[in-house]
């Protein structure tokens, strides 16, 4: 095979790791609450700057700065759902997206006026260049933000299947009102699934934060991406969100390298525009949407 | 009798100001004017197709760029007046709007999953118009300025503004004309439920494509007037995303789905984020900042928008 | 020759039989009633009927055509009308708007269709609530509301889906009497009910379904009397 085609493919597969805990955020967070977050990128963006700010103003490495990213995530996730979107469960959907549309505007503004438009570099020196192994060079900010979702991924299915409040969680993912009759309190559950879901796309971001260049605006690229693998693995379908983030990333990054960088969205973007006509409920099967 | 005798009074003093206005304002404030009337007209499109009709769109930029990309191109490689482009992208963006609500009603779509589709279909035309170099890629299209009114050009920007006007006026005469026949009654049935509305004989599919191509035909009316107007064009600028917030916005506040709350919104929504502006011009963001806060505080405690609340408020007291 | 005849029926969801190879006839002028349990099936036939399911399989023919795959509003203006189990009253239209959505079906001009629906809304009852906001009726209106729609669209075939529920015993009393002034109209019925005394004073003849299956036809008498359905059903209903 030639060499250049497996680069590619490895680096997608990296990637789409990283697509895949931010979209298994989104695709947890619409199981649960039913709600498409549009603030899901800019939470992401908050993530990278977490880290980013952390990491150089206590001159400690990005992947120890992740876990005060994490928490911080967490907290907004768990307050936006908290004051925010409860207030209007009753809502007509397009009435909550539009609320986490503002959510969105409200975080990434912030971030332009706090820091700026200019792009922020974080200089890790964690790793000193790339593995080579023969003609394949991997990076290792890469390689090490996979094995940090790996982990995380891991954790969170740990609490989603082994604890109490995680058990909670996916009662309200399948039937709210059975869940509510089962004596579970379905605010506090929503507002930790929320900051489940932040969490994740934040320590997406702040695993993007060594290996990119970072603007306010980044994450609103993510997002699209994000929508894109939650909707191909099934809304609310987690391990689909896992499978399809690493599809993504991978044929993102061969038609990259088949026919140049930017007609690559458009491939993944055309791809979720025909997963959205053809079969909504996703590649793996059942769907969460209403019969007819 | 009476109470339609004031409003036709009210309206009337109202168009009247709106129309000398121009010659009252210095030129700042006729700029922030011609931009409240660009929300005002993007609002109106919107208000059409997701206030009427129920038919969330998240990707109004794609008609907004057509109607901008159509008349710039005609007129700049084949000399085509922008008056006559204006009428053609507008035409095109209505045609691609069937298209997009073909496809994704045809395919049963709905709420969420049909704003994602419209958003993902415009940043498809902004990649393809990205990379497109005939049309400018992404350095985008300058318009030269020849101050020609047969060719959309004028010399002072109170033409500008009464052009902007007008179409906001044909706008808003369409919808009010609309609201009142059988199309606007099957668009609000359809929002409201549309299995009942085909079990009343309502065609959901040709009224809901009805919607969305006469809403994008006056979304692409804005983008050629953007494109005259500031005489630049790049699919960064008129395929953004922020297009087609600033479509939605001037709903939210004023009211989707009633006839004057976009134009309610528009007005109060520019004017704010330009005084921001003006306060803060250190902080950069600072405007959409407002839009943030706006969308979710009306979200929250005003979902029918300001005149959407207040007609709701006069009906039932009304009523009772 | 029947008004709508039904051949074979079959509608399956992932393998369920929901409607299991039903056959009916309706002829014009009656009221047909269709009763069964919860979940035996009537709801989804109906949908089938007015075009919102397609029939797995089967025939439907009303008036000499084949109607098992045309979309709701073709049904509708070939002279089917349907009411919700659940009413779905248009709640940013006002009463009169509502009825007038149906109106326009066969109206061509405004004033025509306008005229029609305050017709229809004198008739069910409701004259004096034509400004109001449909959202705001209550159950008992609502009801109403959902029938002068449907006649508003010029029905000769009717479809009613419980439009009894959530009636007080008096609402119910009117309203039986105005499903028989529509059938005076000229209008066939296909009515599903649970409430059997309703189905005894209205239909000339009853369908039961049970389990997606047809069980048992007959005039009122025979079917109340009949062993299968006693048992199947109207047992059941008295446990409950």
């Amino acid at each position: 095979m030639n060499m250049q085609f497996f680069q590619a493919f490895l680096d997608g597969t990296l990637m789409g790791g990283v697509y895949a805990l931010a979209a298994l955020g989104l695709s947890l967070i619409f199981g649960v609450m039913k709600i498409t977050n549009f603030a899901h990128g800019a939470m992401m963006t908050v993530g990278m700057y977490a880290v980013y700010v952390v990491s150089t103003s206590l001159g400690i490495s990005p992947y120890i700065a992740l876990v005060f990213a994490a928490i911080t995530l967490f907290a907004l996730g768990y307050i936006i759902q908290h004051f925010l979107i409860d207030k209007i469960s009753d809502a007509p959907t397009h009435n909550q997206l539009l609320l986490t549309l503002g959510v969105a505007y409200i975080l990434e503004n912030g971030l332009l006026a706090v820091f700026s438009p200019n792009y922020k570099t974080l200089n890790v020196d964690d790793f000193d260049g790339a593995i080579q192994l023969g003609a394949i060079s991997i990076s290792p900010e890469k390689l090490v933000a996979f094995a940090v979702v790996l982990i995380v991924t891991a954790v969170i299915y740990i609490v989603l299947y082994k604890t109490r409040i995680g058990k909670a969680i996916r009662a309200c993912s399948q039937n709210k009102e059975g869940a509510k009759l089962m004596g579970i309190v379905i605010k506090k559950t929503n507002a930790v699934a929320f900051g489940i879901g932040a969490l994740c796309t934040g320590i997406a971001g702040a695993l993007l934060t060594p290996i990119l260049s970072i603007y306010p605006t980044l994450g609103e690229t993510f997002q699209l991406k994000c929508f894109v693998i939650a909707i191909l693995g099934g809304m609310g379908n987690l391990w689909g969100a896992l499978i399809s983030g690493l599809i993504v990333g991978i044929v993102e990054s061969l038609t990259g390298y088949i026919a140049g960088g930017s007609w690559s969205d458009l491939t993944v973007y055309a791809a979720f525009i025909l997963i959205l006509l053809v079969k909504p409920s996703g590649l793996f099967g059942r769907s969460n949407r209403r019969e007819h | 009798m009476n109470t339609k005798n004031f409003n036709r009074i009210t309206l009337t003093a109202l168009l009247l100001v709106a129309v000398l206005f121009p010659f009252f304002a210095d030129f700042y404030i006729l700029c922030i004017g011609i931009s409240v009337l660009i929300a005002a007209l993007l609002g109106q499109s919107w208000n059409i197709m997701s206030g009427y009709a129920g038919q969330f769109s998240f990707g109004h930029a794609v008609f907004f760029g057509i109607g901008a990309y159509t008349s710039t191109t005609l007129y700049t490689m084949f000399g085509v007046s922008p008056w006559l482009g204006m009428i053609i992208g507008a035409l095109v963006a209505a045609l691609v709007g069937a298209a997009i609500g073909f496809l994704s009603f045809r395919y049963k779509l709905r709420d969420d999953y049909f704003a994602l589709a419209t958003l993902a279909f415009a940043e498809i035309f902004r990649i393809l118009v990205n990379n497109t170099s005939a049309l400018g890629g992404a350095t985008g299209i300058l318009i030269p300025y020849l101050v020609k009114p047969s060719e959309y050009q004028f010399a002072s920007d109170k033409t500008y503004y009464w052009v902007i006007l007008a179409l906001v006026a044909f706008a808003t005469v369409f919808i009010a004309v609309m609201s009142k026949s059988k199309t606007g009654l099957n668009l609000v049935a359809i929002k409201s439920n549309q299995e009942a509305a085909a079990a009343l004989g309502v065609n959901v599919l040709k009224y809901k494509l009805i919607a969305i191509s006469s809403s994008a035909f006056f979304a692409a009316l804005a983008g050629t007037f953007y494109a005259q107007y500031y005489g630049f064009i790049d699919p960064s600028i008129v395929f953004a995303s922020s297009i087609s917030v600033e479509a939605i916005v001037p709903c939210i506040i004023g009211g989707s789905g009633t006839l004057y709350g976009p134009l309610l919104g528009a007005l109060l929504i520019i004017p704010l984020q330009e005084i921001c502006n003006s306060l803060f011009t250190s902080i950069s963001g600072i405007n959409m900042i407002i839009y943030g806060v706006l969308i979710v505080l009306f979200i929250m405690f005003c979902p029918d928008g300001i005149y959407g609340r207040m007609t709701k408020y006069i009906s039932k007291r009304k009523g009772n | 020759m029947p008004l709508l005849s039904v051949q074979n029926v079959c509608k399956y969801f992932h393998g369920n039989k929901a409607v299991d190879d039903v056959s009916l006839e309706i002829n014009k002028g009656e009221i047909v009633g269709l009763i069964g349990a919860n979940g035996a099936g009537k709801t989804t036939l109906f949908n089938c009927l007015t075009g919102y399911y397609k029939a797995t399989s089967g025939k439907i023919v009303y008036k000499d055509k084949r109607i098992e795959s045309l979309k709701p509003h073709i049904i509708c203006r070939m002279g089917i009308g349907r009411t919700f189990q659940i009413a779905k009253p248009f709640g940013d239209l006002s009463v009169l708007e509502n009825v007038a959505v149906g109106a326009y079906n066969k109206c061509k001009t405004k004033a025509e269709a306008y005229d029609k629906a305050r017709q229809c809304i004198i008739f069910t009852g409701l004259a004096g609530k034509e400004d109001t906001n449909a959202g705001t009726l209550n159950t008992g209106e609502q009801r109403r509301l959902e029938l002068a729609r449907a006649l508003a669209t010029d029905p000769e075939l009717l479809l009613l889906d419980e439009v009894m529920a959530g009636l007080t015993p008096t609402e119910s009393q009117e309203m039986v009497e105005l499903i028989r002034n529509v059938k005076d109209q000229g209008v066939t019925i296909l009515m599903i009910e649970h409430i059997m005394p309703v189905i005894m004073a209205l239909s000339d003849t009853v369908y039961v379904l049970e389990s997606g299956r047809l069980i048992c036809k007959g005039s009122p008498e025979e079917v109340s009397q009949n062993t299968q359905v006693i048992e199947s059903y109207l047992g059941k209903s008295q446990e409950a």
